[in-house]
């Protein structure tokens, strides 16, 4: 017997000698350091704010530092701050809250996250975190980003489009300043959408009505070569926006009505290196050069790595997402902050089950034309590794506006969109 | 008959591209600024090949022969003068060089009712063709647009055909097909336009007033009767001005006529839906006879329209006015993930040629049509479905559901009566039927994110026979760099052989409908734009 133990013994105790060794030489690293490809192995078992790095990175996100160069500049954790209105608002909705999957709607929510505390041993955990998502974004109730650049990257040959365009959505209902609800009930939200380059976008315009309930979008688009508005299908969830490699359903990583989705199962919570206090503009559109015009993004293949902002650790909870059977995706799994709505990052597989897209979206905290606090995105990659291809969504955050006053419901309708037809 | 040299030709088509590039230049670095004025557009270099030998040209081979080296520079100037006022111009300059072919068609005859230069059909760079639009836009009050300028105005839902689009005539003479940017063709206007949003009622209203300051030649639809890229078969070289040219001051209808309209539209549930009323020119020209012949044996009498005769010596061609009471709706049906969209135009007193047995001198002489002038009512309705076909991801291999829409048109002559054979168009002989349908279709797809985009167009007359059918590819080279390759299909059932229509039977010696104006004109288009 003692034959057998003592190789095993030796063995063990050479492992945990070796452990203590690795543990000794752990270290604590600084804010700045920024982990690559070349010096991941080294860094991976030491830590930050406590964390291992190693523990910091999600799978994909450590294959991308590995082989699609990827770089992640620490920075320390910030508390987000959390606007006292929407504070009121979520807690209010404790215990008053229920999804009611017949009608694809919260009952009893007004404004807010609409399911404050959310239980991990919850069957329904995950479902409520994306319901907090979709309803109680700190986004205020008039979102205004005059300009915004879709990048069109090629992995290999980089950047070959980058159209402008301007957005707006105006909430009609989870309304914090007034009224909650704007109309009958029904609406979510308004939102238009204009591009203003190239020439051959200019004019081309959207106006969409989404819904508080299972109902499709109406969508309706300016098409200024023939001078007219045509409806557009509402049921086009699932298709790509434009040529780009996001879907309508990725928009800021999960733009779908929740009861869509077939199912979500709550994978975990954990730490993540995620961007949450970005640099502002992730878009410079008075820059000439590649550097002066997308500063974070690195002018190297793959050209879509914003590694030139900070990545703080977050806590987030691990969510996957299963699709229905016409979505192109079999599911995605998406990494949403505990302490306030925001997804980080969406991972999405196609049907045979493949890795096939990472999303990732970059957000900062800011103060609204009414003092509301309020977080936005400065910017997001869509990455499609299967076509090496990727879509880059910057903002040009200057001049951005939230809750701007004096506009109303009046000013987001079909009449709007004509009247910047030209 | 005068005639420029030909040295001045290719002088006057490089002052076009010239002044192509003159409008583009200094545009380059203007958009990414934060200055009131936007400016944008693009240069593009237009080529197109006929691929058969046209039969109206005799003695000649027009296969493979390049009908049009076209430069054209497009110039948006957008510019926010106050908070509330922007003023906005829309230039477009051309450059055109003369082909062998042009010079052919030249030779034959196009355009000599002028000067003889084929070029100047093309090379229009009159200040009033330059500016294709220049108006000032502000507002009055929350709730008032108003728009005063030469402008245009799309109303009604079809793209193809005009149901109410009819605001503006159409200028065919630069392409007279299919064009896939409608506003590069419509006639722009000197109009008010007021539109008043009335969000209680979920919708908004638009009342517009053309005070008749207008050119001439900018009302009405402008087919390419000078013999000309564009002429209809069998009309090649034969320019019809020398025997019925424009007549812009008829009674019936006057370049200086107050015209205008109103629609109201809005949303009724999940349904986009329009109401309006339009006194406009009926688009299509109309071939105002001579009375002159009147009494002559053999002849018909004709009565002319709006005047005690005629100015051509055959005849004139007309505008008259008309009333149109449009309907429209469209809304997306979640039974079938798709869009239906209806337009429906009432048009009071269209007016249409007739065939008479026995015909006029005119149509016993030249063609069927010179016979005079009926009144009818008419329903133009069109029924459409858009929808996005999911199933060529996977087939194809395209990055995203193909666009496909399918378009029924149909115009529904009220009262009809065969036996007062009615022409679709003076020139040919093709009876209008009680209902005139025909049956179109979009195919679009996307590749390489957007970089590739295949597209076919198919259409046919469901009523006459004949067809269409046009692929192309557009490639986005770059960032600014587009390129565009197209091919032009056209079949007929029926097409009018000059041969056997020789006088006296002028009028009655063929059926050719739509697709036979088309017949042999299949062509190869290629273009290359260069946005800015």
């Amino acid at each position: 017997m003692n034959d057998i133990k003592k190789p095993v013994l030796r063995a063990a105790a050479a492992v945990i000698a070796l452990a203590a060794c690795a543990l000794a030489h752990a270290a604590e690293l600084p804010a700045g350091t920024v982990i690559s490809a070349e010096n991941i192995d080294k860094v991976k078992n030491d830590t930050f704010e406590g964390h291992t790095i190693a523990s910091l990175l999600t799978e994909k996100m450590e294959w991308r530092i590995r082989n699609s160069g990827m770089k992640v500049p620490l920075a320390k954790a910030k508390e987000i701050p959390l606007d006292p209105k929407w504070v009121k608002a979520s807690a209010a909705n404790a215990g008053k809250t229920k999804i009611n999957a017949e009608t694809c709607q919260v009952d009893g929510w007004q404004a807010g996250q609409p399911f404050p505390d959310i239980d991990m041993k919850d069957p329904q955990a995950a479902e409520k975190v994306i319901w907090n998502w979709h309803l109680g974004q700190l986004s205020g109730d008039l979102a205004h980003a005059p300009f915004f650049t879709q990048v069109l990257i090629d992995g290999e040959k980089g950047v070959h489009a980058e159209p402008v365009a301007e957005f707006i959505r105006y909430s009609m209902k989870g309304r914090l300043s007034g009224d909650a609800v704007e109309g009958d009930g029904s609406e979510r939200g308004r939102q238009l959408l204009y591009f203003k380059a190239p020439s051959d976008m200019k004019g081309l315009g959207t106006f969409t009505v989404m819904y508080d309930n299972a109902k499709v979008p109406d969508v309706w688009a300016y098409i200024p070569a023939v001078r007219r508005v045509r409806r557009l299908s509402g049921g086009a969830w699932m298709d790509p926006v434009g040529s780009s490699d996001q879907l309508q359903d990725d928009l800021e990583i999960f733009n779908a009505r929740p009861c869509w989705y077939t199912g979500y199962k709550m994978l975990g919570k954990r730490t993540v290196l995620a961007v949450a206090h970005s640099k502002t503009p992730l878009w410079n559109r008075n820059g000439k050069t590649f550097e002066e015009k997308y500063p974070v993004l690195e002018n190297k293949a793959p050209f879509w790595n914003m590694n030139g902002n900070v990545y703080e650790p977050r806590e987030v909870y691990v969510i996957e997402a299963t699709t229905p059977s016409e979505h192109p995706y079999s599911k995605k799994v998406l990494y949403v902050d505990t302490k306030y709505p925001r997804i980080y990052y969406g991972e999405a597989y196609n049907r045979k089950g493949e890795f096939w897209k990472m999303m990732e979206f970059h957000s900062y905290p800011a103060k609204a034309e009414d003092g509301f606090t309020d977080v936005r995105s400065a910017g997001g990659a869509i990455i499609d590794f299967q076509r090496n291809h990727a879509t880059v969504f910057l903002v040009d955050s200057g001049s951005w506006k939230t809750n701007v006053p004096g506009m109303s419901q009046k000013d987001f309708t079909l009449q709007t969109l004509q009247a910047a037809g030209r | 008959m005068k005639k420029r040299s030909s040295t001045t030709r290719p002088a006057r088509a490089l002052l076009g591209t010239a002044i192509a590039f003159a409008f583009a230049l200094p545009a380059l670095p203007a958009f990414a600024d934060d200055s009131n004025l936007k400016v944008d557009g693009y240069l593009r270099q237009e080529m197109s090949w006929n691929m058969q030998d046209w039969e109206d040209t005799p003695n000649y081979n027009d296969r493979g022969k390049l009908s049009m080296a076209r430069t054209t520079a497009r110039l948006n100037l957008d510019w926010k003068a106050t908070e509330n006022v922007s003023v906005v111009a829309k230039l477009r300059a051309v450059g055109e060089v003369q082909t062998p072919f042009l010079r052919h068609l030249e030779k034959m005859g196009a355009n000599n009712y002028r000067d003889g230069d084929i070029m100047d059909l093309y090379n229009r760079n009159h200040i009033s063709d330059v500016i294709r639009e220049l108006y000032v836009d502000f507002t009055l009050g929350d709730r008032t647009r108003v728009r005063l300028g030469k402008q245009q105005i799309a109303w009604g839902e079809t793209d193809f055909f005009a149901a109410n689009d009819l605001v503006h005539g159409f200028d065919w003479t630069w392409r007279s097909f299919l064009e896939p940017a409608n506003e590069e063709l419509r006639k722009a206007n000197i109009m008010a336009k007021v539109n008043v949003d009335v969000p209680e009622l979920d919708g908004g209203l638009e009342m517009f007033i053309r005070p008749g300051w207008d050119r001439k030649s900018d009302i009405g639809t402008e087919l390419e009767i000078y013999g000309g890229r564009w002429s209809s078969q069998p009309w090649a070289g034969v320019d019809f001005r020398n025997i019925d040219p424009y007549d812009y001051r008829n009674d019936k209808g006057d370049v200086r006529d107050v015209t205008g309209g109103v629609r109201w539209s809005g949303m009724a549930g999940d349904i986009n839906y329009s109401l309006s009323y339009l006194k406009t020119y009926w688009a299509s020209p109309i071939m105002n006879g001579t009375s002159k012949f009147n009494g002559m044996p053999g002849t018909s009498p004709v009565k002319t329209e709006g005047r005690a005769d005629t100015n051509g010596l055959f005849g004139d061609i007309i505008y008259p006015t008309v009333d149109v009471f449009g309907f429209t709706a469209s809304g997306y049906a979640d039974w079938a993930d798709a869009v239906f969209s209806t337009e429906v135009a009432y048009i009071k007193d269209a007016p249409y040629n007739f065939s008479s047995i026995p015909g006029s001198f005119g149509s016993q002489v030249v063609a069927p049509g010179f016979d005079g002038v009926k009144y009818k009512d008419v329903l133009a309705w069109m029924i459409r479905m858009d929808k996005n076909l999911a199933f060529t991801q996977s087939l194809l291999g395209t990055e995203k559901p193909m666009f496909f829409s399918v378009q029924l048109f149909d115009k529904w002559i009220q009262g009809y009566d065969k036996d007062e054979r009615l022409l679709y168009s003076v020139g040919w002989g093709g009876k209008a039927k009680e209902h005139s349908f025909l049956l179109t279709g979009i195919f679009g797809l996307s590749y390489d994110n957007g970089r590739v985009r295949p597209e076919l167009v198919v259409g046919t007359d469901l009523s006459n026979g004949g067809g269409f059918a046009v692929p192309s590819v557009t490639v986005e080279l770059s960032k600014n760099w587009r390129w565009k390759v197209e091919y032009d299909k056209f079949w007929d059932d029926e097409w009018r052989d000059s041969n056997k229509c020789a006088a006296p039977n002028a009028s009655n010696c063929d059926s050719t409908t739509l697709f036979g104006y088309f017949h042999k004109r299949d062509q190869l288009y290629t273009s290359l734009t260069y946005l800015f």
